[in-house]
């Protein structure tokens, strides 16, 4: 028993360096997609709420279509494609790319749902002692919206943070793909992925850590 | 407050439980030898069928034809096996199992042996046992028809990129042949012959055989002359501790290449590469004068 | 060219029962698993809850990639040979059903205490209360979260194919291998999933419109 473990420490001991930097790319991964698909999904919210149906109805189609299909396909799908329309972005733009498309589309629904969960009658009342349109979001609707969404938000990060292994598919020295090429080179696959999911957990529950002292520091503001 | 308490008990529960995770686990780490000391020659024979790991994405030695079936030279190899063992090559189960599962699936039993592109290099040789090589191969470089390079020098540029698979040995060459330009490795093989295709990569290295299959019907890529490696063997894995076993298929094989078994061989080779493979005796005694 | 998807139309269809199989299997498998622990999440042994809230904690931390790929090498380094559905199935299985926990948990959990102080009051006993008011509320609340849920979870059978497991993404790889036509296969391929998923997406959001009106 002990002789094993001492083997396993060994092996890791070994791979440490593969697996750090690994991890360094996959954080680089979400650290590059993260605020693309925030902004991506801001980008869609406007159209996505306009009441001209030929705005709103492919922005529509495009989220359907987003929500609807798996990551990884939609991934392969620009890694394969975009180089027919004669575009060679390398295989970390693609898969930042992919992973900003999806993450941009499921987050356009989270900010409507916030925005319109905020109670008509903040608006009414702002309006009632004489706001104008933009100030009343700006300091009545959106405070309110924003609290709302930084639980959601947090936790979409956190998806897309582990969406990133994904991008191991296409060739993209993150993680999960150090984990496949370490096995290469020797026996023990099982503990290999069983750290690997230890550096991911530990990832995803710094990401948690942080959100959850962002929504106190926010709820003590207001 | 009482979030930061939960939070420091949920992690300090998951760390303990990965504890548990890692303790329970048998020795896998160290090779072990057959759990009954039993060889799975006599554990494929009391089962009456073998269990072969082969690729599904590596045309002409194991694909997807037109018709939805897993065909391939590695396909027919494999039968011949099954045929020399039971006298029935039906009695095969053909394990499709991606490359990065080769060794995996070797040392812990889930298959009987591995025919899939699987060139023979000494590092592996420590991993699983290889029997004598069924197919001549070596690695060469393909490149784009109108592109400059002519030579594995010539390929030493930073502003080239090589495709690769997920072969630590790959990596390893391109180190050592051609450090200053970049690498991209992929999970198929497909890929690296698209990225050249599509202009994403410079160059991709891949098995002669399969380098020939693609190129007859992609005029727009050709190989370089010069290869990667000297001829190399591809052969037939397993696992690394059963000399019976291994002893019995390195026979098959050895019939195959020049003995008994040389006919349905030499019917396979032909159709899938065109050529006749070289008889590994000399030509055989005749009675005729 | 679009040639090559018909002709291998017939090829990736097999591979998208095989999806729906999988699917279906892990939907069904996962929620009844998620529903149990996540009943128990709520019941009155502490030892129990802080074991569901730490398989719930690890598994949502953890790629669902990463917990397959376990799930295909660990099963044979226990000893147990079995086949690559099966190995990630139970992955999948085991992923799906910490998810549907948690939600389970949360909608259990949202019943207002009011109720149950009113039904204690009046007597009713544990089990009667959790079957009379809370399991009729919970599961209302919980419904569209459990329908999104499986639409992830129909979606996460796509990863099979990176660990082995042979369904729709695993055949367009092994078309596209043979024809180098990625562009068209894999965009046939995503139709295949639309079709497939837009159905219980469409459920989902009609049962979410349900509950806004009912209450």
């Amino acid at each position: 028993m002990s002789e094993y473990l001492a083997q396993t420490a060994v092996l890791l001991a070994s791979l440490w360096p593969k697996l750090v930097a690994g991890f360094v790319l996959t954080v680089e991964i979400a650290a590059a997609a993260a605020p693309l698909a925030l902004v991506f999904g801001l980008v869609l919210l406007a159209p996505r709420m306009d009441a001209r149906a030929f705005v709103s109805g492919p922005t529509v189609a495009f989220i359907e279509l987003m929500r609807n299909t798996p990551l990884l396909v939609q991934i392969y799908l620009i890694y394969f494609g975009l180089p027919v329309l004669g575009f060679y972005p390398s295989e970390f733009t693609c898969g930042v790319a992919g992973i900003a498309l999806q993450h941009g589309a499921f987050l356009v629904e989270t900010y409507r749902g916030a925005i319109e969960s905020v109670s008509t009658r903040q608006w009414d009342a702002a309006r009632a002692i004489g706001m104008g349109r933009f100030t009343a979001f700006r300091h009545v609707i959106l405070p309110q919206a924003l609290m709302k969404i930084l639980g959601p938000l947090g936790n979409q990060l956190i998806v897309l943070a582990k969406d990133t292994s994904l991008v191991s598919a296409i060739g993209v020295m993150e993680l999960t793909m150090t984990g496949k090429l370490a096995i290469e080179r020797s026996a023990a696959s099982a503990e290999v992925f069983v750290a690997i999911a230890l550096f991911y957990l530990a990832m995803t529950t710094a990401i948690g850590g942080a959100v959850r002292l962002l929504e106190y520091r926010v709820a003590e503001r207001t | 407050m009482s979030s930061r308490r939960e939070f420091i008990s949920k992690a300090s529960g998951a760390v303990a439980g990965a504890g548990l995770v890692l303790a329970q686990a048998p020795p896998t780490v160290a090779q072990q030898p057959a759990p009954s000391g039993r060889s799975k020659l006599d554990e494929v024979r009391a089962r009456g069928k073998l269990i072969v790991g082969v690729t599904s994405e590596a045309p002409p030695f194991g694909f997807i034809d037109d018709k939805g079936e897993l065909v391939g030279f590695d396909i027919d190899v494999a039968k011949m096996i099954a045929k020399a063992t039971f006298g029935d090559d039906s009695k095969i189960e053909l394990y499709k199992q991606g490359f990065a599962a080769r060794w995996p699936n070797t040392q812990n039993g889930t298959i009987d042996f591995g025919i899939m592109v699987t060139t023979v290099y000494a590092d592996r040789a420590q991993q699983v046992a290889f029997a004598r090589p069924y197919i001549d191969s070596g690695i060469v470089v393909v490149v784009k028809k109108e592109s400059p390079v002519k030579t594995i020098a010539d390929l030493n540029k930073a502003e080239y990129t090589v495709a690769h698979l997920t072969a630590p040995v790959q990596e390893e060459r391109g180190k050592r042949l051609y450090p200053n330009a970049k690498f991209l490795t992929f999970d198929a093989i497909s890929s690296q012959f698209n990225a050249v295709k599509l202009g994403r990569a410079t160059a991709a290295q891949l098995d002669a055989p399969v380098a020939l299959y693609y190129l007859k019907d992609n005029p727009d890529i050709r190989m370089l002359d010069e290869w990667l490696t000297d001829v190399t063997g591809n052969a037939v894995f397993l696992r690394a501790d059963d000399f019976k076993w291994w002893l019995y298929l390195d026979t098959v094989i050895a019939e195959m290449l020049g003995g008994s078994l040389w006919t349905p061989y030499k019917t396979a080779y032909k159709k899938w590469f065109g050529t006749e493979p070289r008889h590994a005796r000399a030509a055989p005694a005749t009675n005729k004068g | 060219m679009v040639n090559v998807l018909i002709t291998n139309l017939p090829y990736l269809l097999r591979g998208a029962v095989m999806t729906l199989w999988l699917a279906l299997a892990v939907v069904t498998l996962g929620t009844l698993l998620g529903t149990g622990l996540g009943i128990l999440a709520t019941g009155r042994s502490r030892i129990v809850r802080a074991a569901i809230t730490v398989y719930i904690f690890v598994l949502r931390g953890i790629p669902v990639l990463v917990v397959m790929f376990l799930g295909y090498y660990a099963f044979p380094a226990l000893g147990f040979r079995v086949n690559a559905y099966v190995a990630v199935g139970v992955a999948q299985i085991v992923y799906v059903g910490a998810f549907t926990a948690e939600i389970v948990r949360s909608a259990i959990l949202s019943v207002h205490p009011g109720q149950i102080a009113a039904a204690k009051s009046l007597g009713m006993r544990r089990g009667a209360i959790l079957r009379e008011v809370i399991l009729p509320q919970a599961t209302c609340i919980a419904i569209p979260p459990l329908l999104n849920n499986a639409l992830t979870a129909v979606k996460q059978t796509a990863y099979a194919s990176v660990v082995g497991a042979w369904e729709l993404t695993y055949a367009a790889r092994e078309i596209v291998e043979r024809t180098l036509a990625s562009f068209q296969i894999f965009l046939g391929v995503m139709a295949i999933y639309f079709a497939i998923c837009y159905p219980l997406s469409l459920l989902a959001r009609w049962y979410e419109k349900r509950l806004v009106v009912s209450h």
